[in-house]
């Protein structure tokens, strides 16, 4: 139930963003923006640790911007989080992780819409807080002596970020961090139900590049 | 006083079907082909010679004729292209330059697919050569090949056979059983001579090792679970197949400190044998070999009783069960609160399999008549045994198949397989049953992030 409800408002958020997106476009600048950097899904850190190990999760994304005055942006991205790691078992939620070397690919393309407020530029940067919303699909495919094993699944999303960008002509630089909350997406299954985690969001740190138009 | 006669001995050779024997002969009346599955394994070993991977299957919609799906192909930037006889389905190749992906997504929007998706290789299943394996119905009960694919064992990892010894080595007037001929044997110990020299002069040990590590893909006799697993031989039954549980306690203790190159490889303590007393001197050699990382499996008992015997009934030990070629438990399995897991025990008296012979665990192990009688421990043949005593080495077989996979300690492999267990009996787990029974394949996968 809770999954339902966090999905539709998370998917009501993103169609009424896009519905004003056309208006939009034609009203206020706006900026085109790609985004790269480490994606963690701390959220659920026992279960990160026992399927991913030590290993970084990076992800990439799109999106565009419009701007409402100095002080507003609204916008819309999109990502892409693929992660390589190992099933793995423990026996209960106290006990330790063990890797059984088959290996587990985990993608997750999550969707948002968000608003930021942007603060008065400070040393030549312009710092800014950002909240949103959005869908997050995942993909989990395992490689088991050949035979591959699938599961896949869409949640509602929530993102907090605080971030500084720097203008230098139509290109903006910046460096964001937040976190990111999927709430009831995993849990019922895996290594995420025997940690009973149930949450594929967690901290993040982004750089971030965008060209607008004026 | 523990022992293992009494959990098989008395079902070793009735012959409860007319007409047909318990014991198997090798050889004798199968007439069949042997197809040199070895040399196709290390053939498959290099990895399919076709890149089967680096393709894409294209489903076209009903109704888009041969020219329309030729334009696709073409227009997605497809190469070469091969038609299904029956569908209107295409495996195409992507041209030089082109990625699999890309390929794929170009078909992907295509108002005339159905769908695109990347091409796979597959492979045959391991299936042993072996001339007996058709006989071994408890391998297919628990979907051995399958398990098989998964995980084989390796030498690193040895399971202790605590029983009455094994016809591992020629010496004096024992002989190593011959379907032992790739088996790695770690230095075991004898606890009544003090020695190294575990030799069986009983039958019992030979068979309960054979069902966990006898030469398999060999091309003749019966395959073992864990087959490139090795085997420590500690006798601690006599030639009667009684010990001590002070004896007992003595053999424990040698493998929890057995060290090769600095390392413990033993992982596993197969106990197939039991008794009603509940000694403090076993528990505690039990507790150290546990605390060690050792994983322990004993048989629960072949009397039908609660509870279990010990040291089955022991909390970190592993107590196993059995059951019949329906699933179905055993009539002599015993039951209670300490049982944890069912194996194939096999019932001699049914042939649900239909193959003509009485369902025991066909394995090698010499003819314990010969072996009372003349004093001859060479008389090696196939037999069929029934018991816990057979279905508790499947367990240990399992926990180093587990171990070698990377789970190591003992609690995740009782808990894994427990987990994965086929549910039998009441839902959940039940005194007559435990937790089910065992289902390698699934132990193996472990656990995905979501599922």
């Amino acid at each position: 139930m809770n999954r339902l409800i966090t999905s539709r408002l998370a998917a009501m958020v993103v169609a009424s963003t896009a519905a004003l997106l056309p208006s939009a476009a034609q009203a206020l600048p706006f900026a085109v923006m790609f985004d790269a950097g480490l994606r963690t899904m701390s959220n659920s850190n026992d279960t990160e640790k026992a399927i991913f190990g030590a290993k970084r999760g990076i992800g990439a994304g799109l999106g565009v911007s419009f701007d409402k005055g100095d002080r507003w942006r609204f916008s819309i991205e999109g990502r892409r989080i693929k992660r390589d790691g190992e099933r793995a078992f423990a026996a209960d939620r106290t006990s330790p992780a063990f890797r059984l070397g088959h290996p587990l690919a985990f993608t997750m393309t999550p969707v948002l819409a968000s608003a930021a407020f942007r603060f008065s530029r400070l040393l030549g940067v312009s710092p800014y807080l950002s909240v949103g919303g959005g869908m997050m699909s995942w993909k989990e495919q395992s490689d088991i002596a050949g035979l591959i094993e699938k599961s896949s699944g869409t949640s509602g999303l929530f993102e907090a970020k605080f971030g500084i960008e720097r203008d230098q002509g139509p290109v903006r630089l910046g460096l964001e961090g937040g976190i990111t909350f999927v709430p009831g997406a995993v849990g019922v299954g895996g290594i995420s139900q025997v940690y009973e985690e149930k949450d594929l969001g967690g901290v993040f740190v982004v750089g971030r590049i965008g060209f607008s138009r004026k | 006083m523990a022992g293992a006669c009494a959990f098989c001995a008395w079902i070793l050779f009735p012959s409860p079907l007319p007409g047909r024997h318990a014991r198997g002969t090798a050889q004798a009346d199968d007439g069949v082909r042997i197809v040199d599955t070895q040399a196709l394994a290390a053939r498959a070993a290099l990895g399919p010679r076709e890149n089967y991977a680096g393709r894409v299957i294209v489903q076209f919609k009903d109704g888009v004729g041969d020219r329309i799906a030729e334009r696709c192909v073409e227009d997605a930037g497809g190469g070469h292209a091969l038609r299904s006889a029956f569908t209107s389905r295409y495996v195409v190749e992507p041209v030089a330059g082109m990625s699999v992906g890309e390929l794929s997504a170009h078909f992907q929007v295509m108002p005339e697919v159905e769908y695109a998706e990347q091409d796979g290789a597959v492979h045959a299943h391991f299936t042993p050569n072996d001339n007996l394996y058709r006989l071994q119905w408890h391998l297919k009960t628990i979907n051995a090949e399958r398990m098989w694919d998964i995980q084989k064992g390796d030498p690193s990892v040895a399971v202790a056979v605590l029983d009455t010894g094994v016809a591992y080595e020629d010496f004096g007037k024992f002989r190593k059983a011959p379907d032992f001929g790739g088996t790695v044997f770690l230095t075991g110990f004898n606890v009544f001579t003090h020695d190294a020299h575990a030799n069986d002069d009983n039958f019992h040990g030979t068979h309960v090792a054979s069902i966990i590590a006898e030469a398999t893909d060999n091309g003749s006799g019966a395959a073992g679970i864990a087959f490139r697993t090795a085997i420590m031989p500690v006798k601690v039954l006599d030639s009667d197949g009684f010990g001590s549980n002070s004896g007992i306690a003595e053999g424990i203790d040698y493998v929890t400190n057995f060290r090769q190159g600095g390392v413990n490889p033993v992982k596993v303590i197969n106990l197939s044998l039991g008794g009603g007393t509940r000694s403090q001197t076993l528990k505690s050699a039990i507790d150290r070999a546990v605390a060690a990382g050792i994983t322990i499996v004993a048989s629960a008992g072949n009397d039908n009783t609660s509870p279990v015997d010990y040291p089955a009934a022991f909390e970190n030990v592993i107590a196993v069960g059995s059951v019949d070629g329906r699933k179905v438990k055993a009539p002599y399995s015993s039951f209670g609160a300490d049982l944890d897991l069912m194996a194939p025990g096999g019932d001699l008296r049914r042939d649900d399999n239909g193959d003509g012979r009485p369902d025991g665990i066909l394995q090698q192990t010499f003819d314990p008549t010969t072996a009372a009688t003349q004093g001859r421990y060479d008389d090696f043949a196939y037999f069929f045994v029934v018991g816990t005593s057979q279905a508790a080495p499947q367990v240990s077989a399992l926990a180093a198949l587990l171990a070698k996979q990377g789970v190591t300690d003992p609690l995740a492999i009782q808990a894994i397989m427990q987990k994965t267990a086929e549910d039998l009996g009441a839902p959940g787990r039940d005194d007559q049953f435990g937790w089910g029974l065992i289902r390698p394949s699934e132990a193996l996968k472990g656990l995905g992030l979501s599922k």
